[in-house]
């Protein structure tokens, strides 16, 4: 196990951040993080590094406890913080070569990687530009070079494509998958579903400092009671119809927005039919109808009773 | 070694790319020398007419009559050189402490010496200043057994005194000391590199294989080296294009002046350590900069003497104090009495203030 986190309890004043958490991250694992703003998943992060303090709980990383001067530990992890850490007076290189150079000791070693390290985040073109000239996705891409160049073999990256360009997401999407392929664990924090649906091999719901649930996708998707969700719109509209929607047999939950009504099923099978001749009962006509096997969002709806981006 | 010379070179790219550093460091300093240049020039050069002071003391204070015009009774006047005695540095006579306290206040005379040889003074200027030092050598001298006539103190305190030295000149020393210090606008800013508060960098550093303690002391020797070049350039600038004299080829200087450059880095990591906020960093290190050069002389030379009056220890503690006489004793008055003790003093100061601040980095975890 490459990460242990057991029973973990952190207040910050009367605020519970973390309630009784356990996570474990196995070895060459994606694992990742999502919950809404102020879940506590940079507050887990920041426990695991050793940064925070904690208040009860264990946690083990590479099987030891990371206290501040656990250089042998700290020498094997990289982080990519939230927001930029770089300095703005250095220049891509520099920058680089600046955090690798806390972890390599050996200036031809460190060139070396240094080098890789930009080329894997493709910044080539831009050794010697500072960060202010670069544009969002690549101050990202950066950033993440300044936490990888020294080749970790555990890799923390909290929420690494926010506000980037659909190229350098995909650009950074497939990096990490590169990062894991050649042998790193990583713990990955985001808001896009569908980033950590793609990308992650297990993924941990964490709502209101607590670990709801962690599992594979297919895990997770068996987890709720909806197994199928139903759209459909209207040419008409008819006065009862929500309620007669939730008297129809499996129907767990109807909600109605901008004119699409969304039906949803504890069967898997026959979904469609049912609402078809529902429909056709009551002598309407319907523009669309489709069907969507429950997403992530889904799954976080049901165990939280709150969308993700609340 | 080279590890070591790549992160000074970063650390300097660093400060320098804050255009708030490269101003307060080292625009604000020259502006300074450049306006109360312009402001005293004509005051510095002017001729002063500087008689003999007129020093009242204590009949019991007779070591100090040595200095003063020869005393109707002397009680060990044949063991002294009287040639020294017919140059004196000042005219004497005995006075009561009352008699002498209330001449003081008339004006009348400049100075009174009690009979444990503390002087009284209502006002300062270069007299005043020579004879404090006098008294103080007086006191080391009498403390080693030492014969006070092995001591030349013509020589050493009177010597080209009314060539070069104003009373202005104070001010001036004053200002030295406070820029010798700027090395704080530097390591203010360590703090927050390494300490978890806000800046991203800090929690990128802290999760680092490398101590706290090496990027402390690899930001403090930046500091340093980045402290020395800009008092070079003020020196090179005071003496060659303001054309102001005020430092000699003496090289009892370089201690004072690494040592007040060492206090000044120290001091501002202690403020950033303690501070979060950038502004209000900033805003600590300059006032109590402006506060520590005020009370040693920098807006006026008489506020030194109001504080030597009611609180003594403040002017001892205050170490823009200590550089700032210790410059005018070196440099003007070719004294190195209490130079040793205040180089040590500014530097028992940092490495305090240094060691608190390495803990508070170390420490510190939310």
């Amino acid at each position: 196990m490459v990460i242990k986190v057991e029973n973990l309890i952190k207040e910050f004043k009367e605020i519970r951040a973390l309630d009784s958490f356990n996570l474990e991250l196995k070895e060459g694992e994606i694992l990742g993080l999502i919950g809404p703003n102020g879940s506590g998943k940079t507050t887990l992060l920041l426990c695991i590094l050793g940064i925070y303090s904690f208040d009860k709980g264990d946690i083990k990383v590479l099987g030891q406890e990371l206290k501040p001067n656990s250089y042998d530990i700290k020498r094997k992890i990289g982080y990519i913080p939230q927001e930029l850490a770089l300095f703005e007076e250095l220049t891509v290189y520099e920058n680089i070569d600046y955090f690798c150079g806390l972890y390599v000791r050996d200036g031809k070693k460190r060139k070396e990687l240094v080098k890789k390290a930009i080329q894997f985040v493709g910044l080539e073109k831009f050794e010697k530009f500072v960060p202010s000239k670069l544009s969002g996705g690549l101050a990202r891409r950066l950033n993440i070079a300044c936490g990888i160049a020294h080749e970790p073999e555990l890799i923390f990256l909290d929420e690494p494509t926010v506000a980037v360009d659909a190229q350098s997401r995909s650009f950074i999407l497939d990096g990490i998958k590169e990062l894991n392929r050649q042998g790193a664990s990583i713990i990955y924090t985001s808001h896009y579903l569908e980033e950590v649906e793609d990308l992650c091999d297990r993924i941990a719901i964490i709502d209101q400092g607590r670990n709801i649930i962690t599992g594979t996708n297919e895990e997770l998707r068996d987890s709720i009671i909806t197994t199928e969700i139903i759209k459909f719109t209207l040419l008409e509209e008819k006065a009862d119809i929500l309620k007669d929607l939730r008297n129809l047999s499996h129907v767990i939950d109807v909600t109605i927005k901008d004119s699409e009504y969304t039906v949803k099923f504890d069967n898997p099978n026959s979904n469609i039919a049912t609402i078809v001749q529902f429909i056709k009962d009551k002598g309407l006509t319907y523009l669309k109808l489709y069907t969507e096997v429950p997403s992530l969002n889904d799954v976080f709806l049901e165990l939280t009773g709150k969308e993700l981006r609340d | 070694m080279a590890r070591i010379l790549t992160y000074i070179k970063y650390e300097l790219k660093i400060f320098l790319g804050n255009l708030s550093n490269v101003f307060w460091m080292i625009a604000f300093p020259l502006l300074l020398l450049t306006v109360f240049t312009i402001a005293f020039s004509n005051i510095r050069f002017r001729e002063f007419d500087l008689e003999k002071a007129s020093i009242a003391y204590d009949e019991k204070a007779f070591m100090s009559l040595y200095f003063v015009e020869p005393p109707k009774e002397l009680p060990n006047i044949a063991t002294l050189d009287r040639s020294s005695i017919e140059n004196s540095i000042f005219k004497g006579q005995a006075m009561t402490k009352d008699q002498a306290l209330e001449a003081l206040k008339q004006g009348q005379i400049d100075a009174y010496v009690d009979k444990d040889l503390s002087l009284v003074i209502n006002k300062n200027g270069i007299n005043q200043m020579i004879m404090d030092e006098v008294l103080t050598t007086t006191k080391q001298i009498a403390s080693l057994s030492l014969p006070l006539s092995a001591y030349d103190f013509n020589r050493h305190f009177v010597e080209n005194r009314d060539e070069k030295y104003s009373p202005i000149d104070v001010v001036f020393y004053s200002l030295f000391a406070m820029i010798t210090l700027y090395g704080a606008y530097l390591s203010g800013g360590i703090g927050n590199r390494l300490i978890v508060r806000g800046q991203t960098v800090a929690l990128r550093n802290s999760t680092t294989p490398t101590s706290k303690t090496w990027q402390v002391m690899i930001s403090v020797a930046a500091s340093f080296l980045w402290s020395l070049f800009l008092i070079a350039i003020i020196m090179i600038y005071t003496e060659v294009i303001l054309k102001q004299n005020f430092f000699s080829m003496d090289f009892n200087n370089i201690p004072l002046v690494l040592s007040a450059l060492i206090f000044g880095i120290a001091w501002g990591l202690f403020l950033g350590t303690l501070i979060e906020k950038e502004s209000l960093q900033t805003a600590a290190i300059i006032s109590s900069l402006l506060i520590l050069s005020g009370l040693s002389g920098l807006f006026s030379n008489d506020i030194p003497l109001l504080i030597q009056r009611s609180f003594p220890l403040i002017i001892k503690l205050n170490p823009v104090s200590l550089i700032s006489n210790e410059l005018i004793k070196v440099n003007m008055l070719g004294n190195y009495s209490t130079l040793n003790a205040s180089v040590l003093q500014l530097l028992g100061y940092s490495i305090v203030l240094i060691a608190i601040s390495i803990f508070q980095i170390r420490r510190k975890r939310a």
